[in-house]
């Protein structure tokens, strides 16, 4: 099984499969763009990630190597959040920081499985609570003035009316 | 050194607060896409501007309407879409054409059958009750709709099922059921034409499956049609292969009735 080297931004070095990097379409496209040879002994640099997410999303990427291609988006389908499976759960049992880290890793490796399940997580994190809650959770300072505190209240009026 | 301030900034940055301020816009409308109209609300009184960008909103539009307006619109219009196609759904289902009266009226849809039946195939929140009051009498809605309808490589029982799971009959089995089983074979024998069966002979196996599905469903009957007896009667009906016959049957016996058992 042909591996190669992923470098993270503090300098550690990863040996994954190539098939497992490959989830990444960043990865992939290096690999076959710049025709980085995959025996070559060379490490590929990842300088937005650090080891510790690094090996998260190789953790994610070995579990997941199997996965059938992710569908098409479509638009008219119902929203759903709720279809996280358990695995996937449990891996993303991790303090906030991290979770936002894994998705700036997702979003710059071009990992389309792992960002969806983390921006889900996130948007759970964020539904069915008020303005309030949701600055809690967030730990966001209230910056906006009382005036426009009122105003945007105004505005969303219609949605608490519910 | 090095080690010091690397570990420094992974403890902060966990213990940082994350905000999705702080990700790049395109990752944050992601998250925020997976909200409804509510919380996308709520989300916006946190989040001004992220949560009011009008991708969010004509996304909601067409996730819990199937409804997508045309045109370069702003936020703030499409929210306002997205109120009136709220209000116009509430309304369809108190009183259907009322509903259609106030989409008209806001110039949501054209008074033409095929954006009536698009707007009433793909939004979810219509009560079936409501819209088989309103499709019964207009027939001409009625059949653009089935036009929207894709049975293209489905067994001819499980796209009957398919079909009045949303477009469910009457109980009297009057006028209307016909009128459903007609557009159906029209709209199947379309989707598949290399079976080679004409509308006519579907419209026939369609009324043949439905007495199977009662016969073999129903307690009250004692004798059941035999598999023999069924191809033998479907066979000359709708002149159709005795393999294919037999298929149907199976499909009944295992799979169950084809309409809603409220039928």
């Amino acid at each position: 099984m042909p591996s190669i080297k992923l470098s993270s931004s503090d300098g550690e070095v990863f040996s994954v499969e190539v098939e497992i990097a490959k989830q990444s379409n960043t990865i992939k496209t290096m690999l076959e763009d710049l025709g980085m040879d995959e025996e070559d002994d060379e490490a590929v640099p990842l300088p937005n990630v650090n080891a510790a997410i690094l090996k998260r999303v190789i953790q994610w990427c070995t579990y997941h190597k199997d996965d059938p291609p992710p569908p098409e988006d479509d638009e008219n389908k119902e929203k759903r959040t709720d279809d996280i499976s358990s695995w996937d759960a449990d891996f993303l049992k991790v303090d906030q920081g991290t979770l936002f880290e894994l998705i700036l890793a997702a979003n710059y490796l071009d990992i389309k499985g792992l960002l969806d399940v983390t921006c889900k997580t996130v948007a759970n994190m964020i539904k069915g609570k008020s303005p309030e809650e949701i600055r809690k959770t967030f730990n966001i300072k209230n910056d906006f003035t009382q005036a426009e505190e009122d105003q945007v209240r105004r505005e969303n009026e219609w949605c608490e009316e519910k | 050194m090095g080690q010091v301030l690397i570990r420094k900034r992974l403890h902060e940055s966990s213990q940082e607060f994350t905000d999705l301020d702080k990700l790049p816009p395109e990752v944050a409308i992601g998250i925020l896409s997976h909200l409804n109209a509510t919380d996308l609300c709520l989300a916006g009184c946190v989040w001004q501007h992220l949560a009011n960008d009008q991708i969010l909103w004509k996304g909601v539009c067409r996730s819990e309407f199937g409804f997508s307006p045309t045109g370069d619109l702003k936020a703030s219009e499409y929210k306002r879409i997205f109120l009136q196609l709220d209000e116009a759904t509430l309304t369809f289902n108190a009183n259907p054409e009322n509903g259609i009266n106030y989409l008209l009226r806001y110039g949501l849809i054209e008074n033409v059958p095929s954006q009536i039946a698009e707007f009433l195939y793909r939004n979810r929140k219509i009560h079936w009750r409501r819209r088989r009051d309103y499709l019964q009498k207009r027939p001409d809605v009625l059949q653009e709709i089935i036009g929207l309808e894709n049975f293209k490589n489905l067994f001819l029982p499980n796209a009957l099922r398919k079909f009045f799971a949303k477009n469910r009959p009457t109980n009297d089995r009057g006028e209307y059921l016909h009128l459903l089983i007609d557009a159906f074979s029209k709209r199947f024998s379309t989707c598949n034409p290399n079976l080679n069966i004409n509308p006519e002979a579907i419209y026939v196996i369609c009324f043949s499956l439905i007495l199977l599905s009662v016969d073999l469903s129903s307690p009250h009957i004692r004798n059941k049609m035999s598999k023999r007896e069924f191809i033998k009667n479907t066979k000359r009906a709708a002149s159709i292969d005795e393999e294919f016959c037999g298929h149907l049957y199976d499909n009944i016996y295992l799979v169950g009735h084809v309409a809603p058992t409220d039928l």
